[in-house]
């Protein structure tokens, strides 16, 4: 492309470009009846001085203190800004200086992260230890306790307390157990309805928590233990009836039924006012509105564009999931304040795609920030003022002057480079707003967000540059190029949060790599397969059921041997099975032959090892009493050593 | 004699004994519906609680004839009972009555003494009579024995036998009190209390008048409904599997009439599972022997009744 072909092609764009907004300013006093109005947006203005009698705008009267750099930045705006003498007090405190710490103390906080590191890792290993340790013996213990259950031995008796069975399912509905009771009322059986009214109280305190029923809990103890304080005395007042007709014998008489109805009704009745101020506050419903003292917030800017007749809302989605516009369909406005909102390299991807299907972006802020697609670079304006660019072409100078100028004041100057967009608002001699086409949507560009923030908009001509630009992109321009402009039609605002930027994870260890628990999450896996085979292979490998005989008389020799080792009789033992060894000798023997020399024969030992263990199990069969040292590595040599003489397979 | 008079009597009591007793209101209200109830009180407590304090101090609210005997291994039944002896003026033997012979008998450490001379205050507990040389004399209608014993001394001590224990309507723990109750107590001994004086507390009834709220409390209405929820109570300590031997029908009475104190003491003429709770564990705990396995474990019977209480249905119409 030439030079002089590029430059046309920039005076085409320029063109539809204003012709665009042209078509958004002007259509829309005489916008048809169906579709909501738009004010012209010298209206701004007006709506900015309208909205600041709220009190609730206070980032002029009272903002909060002490400013930061961004609401710092703000303040050459605020200095001839009517009701803005709060504003200006904060904006003549200096900012709070930093002390510049000192290298030792530099190389003291060093040190303390490394330490406090350590420490995160300590916690880290005592916290993984918490869970395992209870993983494991609950292992363990399950492993005893199925192995007791195997023993044939009287169990000790069961000292767990029962469970108190949960009567609120039984109970139901606190709402349909009123209704059931008005009709049992209504039918004459006042007996039933006043103990329903009771149970309706019950199921709608339980529902809200200040109760919890249970079958072995009495009706003093309901009353006693109820946590809502104003439904105590009803719930009493219908328990003492309630009781007076079920325990005392007293006739349940229409009247009694009438009290206990009124009683039961407040209680219902309010416990559904809880939740619904539950729900509400849960929801932000009934949130106070916060007062708006931040002056670089956004809050007058939504109002000024919603007083407009513009649609606004929270984009409430991540940027990365926009959903493609279909061909006919007029694609959302969403507007991104680059200085807040951070476009990972997904978001900007899917948006840009989402662009070129007809979707409309906005982006405010620094060019720098902006997707690189755009095209935009960041440049110094010579002034700090803007004025709209209605109609640039240099052969209709006189046109260009006989519209009215729409013009605003920044606190700082600057502009931004965009090569093949056409400019919509000028500073000095740059360019400060512009629009580029972008197969069949556009983008628009400011070169700052200072336009949406509040101290900003509370100046008119900021407010009309502002609803100007955002009118423009809301502009049915789509069909316009299609060469099928609606007027009537405009685009809705989505205002994206700095979270919108953020594509939402895949899949859980997305989301947990994405939070930085990705080594944790490796850590937990490796735990949980060394746990798998520590533990859970052996829960999992069938297993043959020994013989239950034999199985009953292995157990019998282990906990009889285990019995002697808790008794410390490791000399009884070592003498009983000494003399068994013996006899079994004897018997294989057939005769009187000497023990030692037959066991060591037949083991295929040295006689003089068998000797020293025969030694050991002689002396504790003659004192079993007495404690030896290696009474029991005698005992269990001596069984080795049976083992292989008298069960050895020859 | 009405339920509001029941009450204010009631309420007169407590406020009398308040002036000597700090805290302990457990032991004082458990002792109370034992008393009304007619029924015999055993406190079990480490030495120092307030025993025996709140033992004078009921009788002399309730206009009682109060009487005390320290058992000991060595005293002997005809020393509660009374014998007969020797007159010789009159040439005949006559009978010297014993301190059984009052409204409110206190047995203090009543497990250090012999199991006969303990057996000689079954008959006054059971039948409200002492029989001497074959000559059985009653005793007053409201004869009560409160009985004290020490859980930590074992030595030289013969526990009570089932028995005696099934006579007591109650067995009241008493428990250390909590930092301040213990301060007030310190609190009043410096500002002057003196427990052996107990002028302070004004008789607020007689003995009559007792007979005659006792009188008032059995006629408390005790729907079928409560009466099944106390039976089960009680039977399903005989099923319990860490008990070894459950609590007898003699509980079932014990625990009725327990709750019809409590309900007549709010002025009310009916009997509700909520008068049977609180009681519960006050009647039953002395009447359960655990099993072996179970108090080798450390299972109390007091956690057993909680489980139990906590897993019987109370009885409702829904």
């Amino acid at each position: 492309m030439t030079r002089a072909t590029g430059r046309a092609h920039a005076r085409a764009v320029g063109r539809v470009a204003s012709c665009v907004a042209l078509i958004a300013l002007v259509a829309s006093p005489v916008r048809a009846v169906g579709a909501p109005a738009l004010h012209a947006p010298d209206d701004a203005a007006r709506a900015s001085a309208d909205l600041r009698k709220d009190p609730k705008y206070a980032f002029c009267t009272k903002p909060q203190r002490p400013l930061g750099p961004r609401q710092a930045a703000l303040c050459p705006l605020a200095t001839d800004l009517d009701g803005c003498e709060g504003l200006r007090a904060a904006c003549d405190v200096p900012a709070p200086k930093v002390e510049r710490s000192t290298r030792w103390l530099d190389d003291l906080i060093a040190s303390l992260g490394v330490v406090a590191q350590a420490l995160v890792w300590v916690l880290v290993g005592a916290i993984a230890l918490l869970v395992i340790i209870p993983v494991v013996r609950a292992l363990l213990r399950s492993r005893r306790e199925r192995e007791a259950d195997r023993e044939d031995v009287r169990r000790p008796v069961e000292v767990h307390a029962h469970a108190p069975t949960d009567e609120a399912s039984a109970i139901g509905d606190a709402a349909s157990l009123l209704s059931r009771a008005d009709e049992l009322a209504r039918a004459g059986d006042h007996a039933r309805s006043l103990s329903l009214y009771l149970s309706a109280s019950l199921a709608a305190l339980d529902a809200r928590g200040a109760i919890r029923i249970a079958r072995h809990r009495t009706n003093g103890e309901y009353v006693r233990s109820c946590a809502d304080a104003g439904a105590r005395a009803p719930l009493r007042d219908i328990v003492r009836e309630v009781d007076g007709v079920e325990f005392g014998g007293r006739p349940a008489t229409a009247e009694v039924s009438t009290r206990a109805r009124s009683r039961a009704e407040a209680i219902v009745r309010a416990a559904g006012v809880v939740a619904l101020l539950v729900g509400l506050v849960g929801c932000g419903g009934l949130r106070k509105p916060g007062t708006v003292d931040d002056p670089a917030g956004g809050e007058l800017g939504v109002a000024v564009l919603r007083a407009q007749g513009l649609t606004v809302s929270k984009l409430d989605r991540s940027i990365a999931t926009l959903p493609m516009p279909a061909h006919d369909e007029l694609a959302p406005v969403v507007v991104v304040d680059m200085e807040q909102t951070v476009l990972e390299d997904d978001a900007i991807e899917h948006v840009m795609r989402w662009v070129r299907e007809g979707g409309v972006l906005v982006l405010f802020g620094a060019p720098s920030r902006w997707p690189r697609d755009v095209g935009a670079t960041e440049t110094s304006a010579s002034g700090r003022e803007l004025r709209w660019v209605w109609y640039e072409d240099d052969d209709d100078e006189a046109a260009a002057t006989s519209v009215v100028p729409i013009r605003a004041t920044l606190a700082r100057g600057d502009a931004l480079q965009w090569p093949g967009a056409a400019p919509l608002v000028r500073v000095g001699d740059g360019t400060y707003a512009g629009a580029r086409i972008f197969g069949r949507g556009r983008v628009v560009g400011v070169a700052t967000s200072e336009l949406l923030t509040n101290v900003s908009v509370a100046r008119g001509d900021n407010a009309v540059m502002l609803a100007a630009i955002v009118q423009s992109a809301a502009s049915p321009f789509a069909a316009a190029v299609d060469g099928a402009p609606d007027p009537n039609a405009h685009r809705t605002i989505k205002m994206a949060r700095p979270e919108d930027g953020i594509p939402p994870p895949g899949n859980p260890f997305a989301a947990l790599s994405r939070a930085g628990l990705d080594l944790g999450l490796w850590h937990a896996i490796v735990a949980t397969a060394l746990l798998f085979l520590a533990y859970g292979v052996r829960h999992a490998r069938a297993r043959k059921t020994p013989p239950p005989t034999r199985r009953a008389f292995l157990e019998h020799v282990r906990a009889t041997g285990a019995f002697w080792r808790r008794a410390r009789a490791d000399g009884v033992a070592l003498a009983s099975y000494a003399r068994f060894v013996e006899e079994r000798l004897r018997e294989e023997a057939r005769g009187a032959h000497d023990p030692v020399a037959l066991l060591a024969s037949r083991a295929e030992s040295p006689d003089e090892h068998v000797a020293a263990v025969w030694e050991k199990a002689s002396a504790a069969k003659e004192r079993p009493d007495e404690r030896r040292a290696g009474d029991l590595s005698a005992l269990g040599e001596l069984v080795r050593l049976a083992r292989r003489a008298l069960y050895r397979r020859r | 004699m009405s339920l509001e008079r029941f009450q204010a009597v009631w309420d007169q009591i407590r406020e009398q004994m308040a002036r000597a007793v700090v805290g302990q209101d457990e032991l004082v209200h458990g002792l109370m519906v034992s008393a009304i109830a007619g029924g015999h009180a055993l406190l079990e407590g480490a030495p120092g609680l307030g025993k025996t304090l709140v033992a004078r101090a009921f009788a002399r609210a309730s206009g009682s004839a109060f009487k005390r005997v320290q058992f000991t291994p060595d005293l002997m039944p005809s020393d509660v009972t009374g014998s007969s002896v020797y007159d010789r003026q009159a040439g005949d033997f006559s009978f010297v009555p014993g301190p059984i012979f009052c409204e409110l008998l206190l047995a203090d450490e009543i497990n250090r003494a012999p199991a006969k001379t303990q057996s000689a205050l079954l008959e006054a507990m059971q039948e409200r009579q002492v029989t001497v040389d074959g000559v059985s004399r009653p005793l007053p209608p409201t004869f009560i024995v409160v009985a004290t014993q020490n859980p930590v001394e074992s030595q030289g001590t013969y526990p009570l036998p089932e028995a005696q224990l099934d006579r007591f309507l109650v067995k009241l723990t008493v428990a250390d009190p909590p930092r301040d109750i213990e301060e007030r107590i310190v609190r009043n001994h410096a500002s002057g209390f003196d427990p052996t004086d107990l002028s302070a507390v004004q008789a607020v009834t007689t003995p009559d008048e007792l007979a005659a709220l006792q009188a008032l409390a059995r006629s408390v209405r005790v729907d079928d409904g409560v009466i099944s929820y106390v039976v089960d109570l009680v039977r399903r300590t005989r099923e319990d599997r860490a008990i070894e031997l459950g609590a007898s029908p003699r509980a079932s009475i014990a625990m009725m009439k327990a709750a019809q104190v409590i309900a007549a003491s709010e002025a009310r003429d009916f009997v509700t599972p909520d008068d049977v709770k609180p009681i519960a564990k006050a009647v039953l705990r002395h009447r359960v022997m655990m099993h072996a396995d179970a108090e080798l474990q450390g299972v109390t019977a007091d956690e057993r009744i909680d489980d139990i209480l906590r897993a019987a249905p109370v009885p409702r119409v829904t």
